[in-house]
């Protein structure tokens, strides 16, 4: 009984009542009000028909990159406080992570599997989109919007293969770079500007570890929200 | 809806596991394991009473940012430091004794391998990624050359005698070598040679020369049977400008040929066969090889046919010297050719045409002869083989290893390329120097020494590099006519077969300097060799000495020791006491043809030497003369004093015997 009153007591603190706006009473209004002031929250549907939930409509895929895009996010906020851009040290932290940071190989591993996991996923989802004709109108423009966080998912990858500096970052980079530069008009002038520089150098390093840590997940987040906000706009899963 | 719950539920534990693995593999790392068995093996030492210390479980490491490293070796070598450990099992076991600070230089820059790893293989760098493995142990000491660059290093024996070997052997003749500074030309002058050698010498020099003299440095080109010709047809057209009339050898004069042969110890310089010096070459063949009016004129003027030749100029009369060549004509001929054989080459030899030689000259320059040779109508030629500056630190994936199937490693490489140098592919131009096994690891450790590992100022060995001598005017024409540097080294310069000069003004007495150039004399019972006699002119040999008795000085020893009258015949009677009974010299030294047979004899040491010197030598015998095998006594000032009156009131042998 007592933890009960102090309950009661603790829900009418006013403390309490300018975070919850609203009682927990399993109404239509309050599961309604729960939606709508909260931030994260409000970007769901406030009712979903229980159809739409099938597992087969929508395979969770987009659901599932976004979970790895989170991760990728913790585990790369992890992994910033133990790397350098710059030569020699981006390789030497590379080591350490691997041989002296506790549980660094787990951190480091989750990044990398998690980077090939999350676009394997983004394309599967936008062929799950194209092959259930889910492009179709009203979500025309949200499939622009997956387009464009296709491309920025492929350059979150590129942009994070460099920053290991070994052998094989060098060289993709440098192959990568190389076909930038094959682009007609603009390609030289082009590859100058990603390197900052004519040859893959510290420069290259600081601008690839910037896109990858802040730019480019900056621009993916916009972009979420908006795809998110769209998809509840245009509606769940009908019928064909 | 159940179904999906027990699924997030059995998924939750799963990953769950999967995060548990991590902190377990991390409290059950390799390091811990050797760390806790240390920590075993440190307490059952230390019950036996020898100081050996646990550890906390913890990562260990040398920190050296200028040298750029970090060495987590001793996380696991525990005991490195420890000299209680000398017969420890490994991991534990201490470095051998070192002179470097192994706290601070950690252990990579010798070693080798990945000094960040923290597991056996990573730290030992046998993994498929990483570049840098560790050394094998035969190869270490090419670490040493990194910091003890071009010079030679008494402590790394194999380094310094690759390093020995690429000077004599020619290498910078078509490499870059960083610290070897180029000896070029390595072989004689090509100009004349027509006029020198026989054609059939020429050719079967020219198809593997080691044939003919086993220990030359030049190396087999490896040449087709056509090829060789016309190489010989080419070298046979460098005439010298004058050739002597044709020589006839004189068979009466073959004895005194011989005899001025001997008493001019040419033996000392050119073996026969195999037997003698080897500061020349073997003259056991040669009169298969040169033509004799080239011998005569080059016994009376070495220096006029080749500038650079060691070979001192002897001042023979014209007589002599007929008879040395009749003499050298009938005593070395060559068994393995005949007449038959120089016909047969003389009709199988491309003509002398234009095009011919033009061909000929081509392949001259293309097989790279001008990397020791010179012939001056062929420009300086650029280097041939690759520079090997940093060579020593060259990525794997860099090397064309053809189709061998050898080990994937820099070192094997090297060893196969010196061994079998044109194993690897076609078109590749380096002879074949036929060196041994033991000569190539040699070659491999000096060549290996040569990274590009940034080693900071600080560390690199400044080395004892020799202040270059220069003798200029009268003594140094008479230092080079005579080659005297061939045999003898001034300020720790060239030949090891006879005394160092560089103090002699303080050793030897002026007039006995002089009687010895016009006779030189063995100072050993049991040895034959001396210094030849050169016909020095009286001109000459003042110079010389005065140049001894005022240069060549030890400012720290007087001259005399005694008074002007010499020692008291009391102070001489004690030196002989103790010259017999104290210090027992007469185990290895004569006086008046009684005693050993190891130093040289003493009688007449008065007239030969200043007492100074022979007492400073007593005092340190290897002060003047490291190698020396005469003990250190630590003999007294007092007893030092008895025993130079002693030696230096010894009378001069009774009769000299004649050689």
């Amino acid at each position: 009984m007592n933890v009960l009153e102090l309950k009661e007591r603790v829900v009418a603190t006013p403390v309490w009542r300018s975070i919850f706006r609203h009682r927990y009473l399993d109404s239509n209004r309050n599961r309604a009000l729960t939606v709508f002031s909260n931030v994260f929250l409000h970007i769901h549907p406030v009712k979903v028909p229980e159809k739409s939930l099938r597992l087969r409509h929508t395979m969770c895929l987009g659901g599932l990159s976004f979970a790895l895009f989170l991760a990728l996010t913790v585990t790369g906020v992890l992994l910033m406080f133990y790397y350098r851009p710059a030569i020699p040290q981006a390789y030497r932290d590379m080591k350490e992570l691997e041989f002296v940071v506790t549980s660094g190989a787990l951190l480091r591993n989750l990044h990398r599997w998690a980077a090939h996991a999350m676009v394997l996923f983004v394309f599967l989802h936008m062929a799950r989109v194209f092959y259930s004709g889910a492009y179709r109108p009203p979500r025309e423009f949200n499939w622009v919007v997956g387009v464009l966080l296709l491309i920025l998912s492929l350059l979150l990858s590129y942009t994070g293969y460099l920053l290991p500096w070994d052998q094989l970052a060098f060289w993709a980079i440098t192959v990568g770079t190389n076909m930038a530069e094959a682009a007609p008009l603009i390609g030289p002038k082009f590859k100058f500007l990603l390197l900052g520089g004519n040859v893959i150098g510290e420069n290259a390093l600081v601008r690839f570890y910037v896109l990858h840590c802040v730019v480019l997940p900056l621009a993916a987040a916009v972009l979420l929200a908006v795809h998110f906000w769209r998809v509840r706009k245009d509606g769940g899963v009908r019928p064909l | 809806m159940r179904r999906i719950s027990l699924l997030f539920c059995l998924s939750s534990l799963a990953l769950l596991l999967v995060y548990a693995v991590t902190p377990v593999r991390d409290y059950l790392a390799e390091w811990r394991r050797y760390q806790k068995a240390f920590n075993r093996f440190a307490e059952e030492k230390f019950r036996q009473n020898i100081p050996v210390r646990t550890t906390p479980l913890t990562i260990r490491q040398v920190w050296n940012p200028a040298l750029d490293v970090v060495d987590r070796c001793v996380t696991c070598h525990l005991g490195v430091e420890n000299r209680f450990l000398r017969d420890a099992p490994q991991p534990f076991r201490s470095h051998p004794v070192t002179p470097h600070r192994l706290g601070e230089i950690g252990c990579t820059v010798c070693h080798r391998g990945q000094g960040a790893a923290t597991t056996v293989r990573g730290a030992h760098g046998r993994l498929k990624w990483w570049e840098d493995p560790m050394l094998p142990s035969q190869y270490l000491q090419a670490s040493c050359g990194q910091c003890h660059p071009g010079e030679a290093v008494p402590e790394a024996r194999i380094l310094s005698a690759g390093r020995e070997t690429i000077r004599k052997a020619g290498c910078t003749g078509c490499h870059k070598i960083t610290g070897v500074t180029p000896v070029r030309p390595i072989g004689p002058d090509l100009d004349g040679l027509g006029s020198k050698v026989r054609p059939l010498w020429l050719f079967r020099w020219l198809k593997n020369p080691k044939e003919y003299l086993e220990r030359t440095s030049m190396p087999n080109v490896m040449l087709a049977d056509e090829e060789a010709r016309l190489l010989t047809t080419f070298l046979l057209s460098q005439k010298a400008p004058a050739t002597g009339n044709a020589f006839v050898a004189d068979a009466a004069a073959v004895e005194l040929g011989q005899q001025r042969y001997r008493e001019a110890r040419c033996i000392s310089c050119h073996a026969q066969g195999g037997r003698g010096g080897s500061s020349g070459p073997d003259l056991g063949r040669v009169g298969g090889k040169v033509r004799l009016e080239w011998l005569e004129s080059w016994l009376r003027d070495p220096k006029a046919l080749f500038p650079q030749t060691r070979m001192p100029q002897f001042s023979f009369p014209a007589k002599d010297i007929r008879a040395i060549v009749s003499y050298i004509a009938s005593e070395f001929s060559d068994s393995t050719v005949d007449a038959q054989q120089e016909q047969e080459l003389e009709r199988l030899l491309p003509a002398a045409t234009r095009d011919n030689l033009a061909a000929g000259k081509k392949l001259y320059q293309r097989l790279g002869c001008g990397g020791c040779h010179r012939l001056k109508q062929i420009e300086e030629q650029a280097e041939l083989g690759p520079d090997l500056a940093g060579i020593g630190s060259k990525d794997v994936d860099r090397l064309d290893f053809g189709n061998l199937r050898i080990e994937r490693n820099l070192w094997s490489w090297l060893f196969t390329k010196i061994k079998t140098p044109r194993v690897f592919g076609k078109n590749l131009k380096m002879p074949d120097f036929q060196f041994s096994d033991e000569q190539a690891r040699e070659l491999v450790v000096a060549l290996l020494s040569l990274s590009d590992k940034k080693i900071p100022a600080r560390y690199v060995s400044a080395g004892q590099q020799p202040v270059p001598l220069r003798t200029q005017g009268d003594f140094g024409k008479i230092l080079r006519k005579y080659e005297c540097l061939t045999c003898h080294s001034l300020s720790g310069e060239s030949g090891r077969l006879a005394p160092d000069l560089s103090v002699i003004g303080s050793q030897a007495k002026p007039l006995w300097i002089a009687a010895y150039f016009r006779l030189p004399y063995s100072m050993r019972p049991i040895m034959t060799e001396r210094m030849p006699l050169l016909g020095m002119s009286d001109q000459e040999i003042q110079t010389t000495v005065r140049y001894f008795e005022t240069v060549l000085l030890e400012d720290s020893i007087a001259h005399e020791l005694f008074p002007l009258g010499g020692p008291e015949l009391q102070e001489a009677a004690r030196g002989k006491e103790l010259y017999f009974n104290k210090y027992g010299c007469q185990a290895c030294h004569q006086v008046n043809l009684a005693g050993g047979y190891v130093g040289p004899a003493l009688d007449g040491l008065g007239g030969r030497l200043f007492s100074g010197y022979v007492f400073a030598y007593l005092k340190n015998p290897q002060r003047f003369k490291p190698a020396v095998l005469e003990p250190n006594y630590a003999i007294d000032d007092s007893d030092a004093r008895a025993l130079t009156a002693y030696l230096v009131s010894l009378p001069p042998p009774r009769a000299k015997e004649q050689r």
